[in-house]
């Protein structure tokens, strides 16, 4: 998702809005993809973004039987996408959120799986929602 | 309740202690992993 983000970073900025990454681990890989994205990657080890907008955590169970999430991993495996060493925990699950100035969450999406993210054009959507 | 992101502490990938900047409307992408 921050890749998609990252091409359509000019799009979003038009909308007036402007794009950061957040992330649970891996202080060495934020360095090294911040500049290749273009926007700001921020580490949150205590997770307490994750915890300020309700995206909880996710089961064992929960992981290894969530087909769609499987699936997800399977066809970025077949489009050489896969991510190597995974840092963080599994338990951890993704989001997008966004915020007014001051910080007021307007609009979230809560992952429910490995690369649960919405559609990128969902999103654009969103922000022109969010502009009107 | 309005949820708000302002006031949340994290981390520069340099290991600074930050509050979130959230003076821009901003669209966050939290991610399981870097990568």
């Amino acid at each position: 998702m921050l890749a998609q983000v990252a091409a359509a970073r000019s799009d979003i900025e038009q909308l007036g809005f402007i794009v950061a990454g957040i992330g649970p681990a891996a202080h060495y890989q934020a360095q090294v993809l911040e500049p290749r994205l273009g926007f700001p990657l921020f580490v949150d080890p205590q997770r307490r973004t994750y915890e300020r907008v309700h995206i909880g955590r996710q089961s064992l169970l929960r992981y290894l039987l969530n087909l769609p999430a499987w699936w997800r991993w399977l066809r970025a495996f077949v489009r050489r996408r896969r991510q190597y060493r995974i840092t963080g925990h599994y338990s951890t699950l993704p989001g997008v959120v966004v915020t007014a100035p001051g910080g007021a969450v307007t609009w979230l999406h809560r992952g429910t799986g490995l690369g649960d993210y919405p559609p990128l054009t969902d999103v654009l959507r969103r922000l022109e929602g969010n502009n009107s | 309740m309005t949820r708000s992101l302002a006031g949340v502490r994290v981390e520069t990938p340099e290991g600074i202690e930050v509050e979130l900047p959230v003076t821009e409307p901003t669209l966050w992408i939290l991610v399981r992993y870097f990568g």
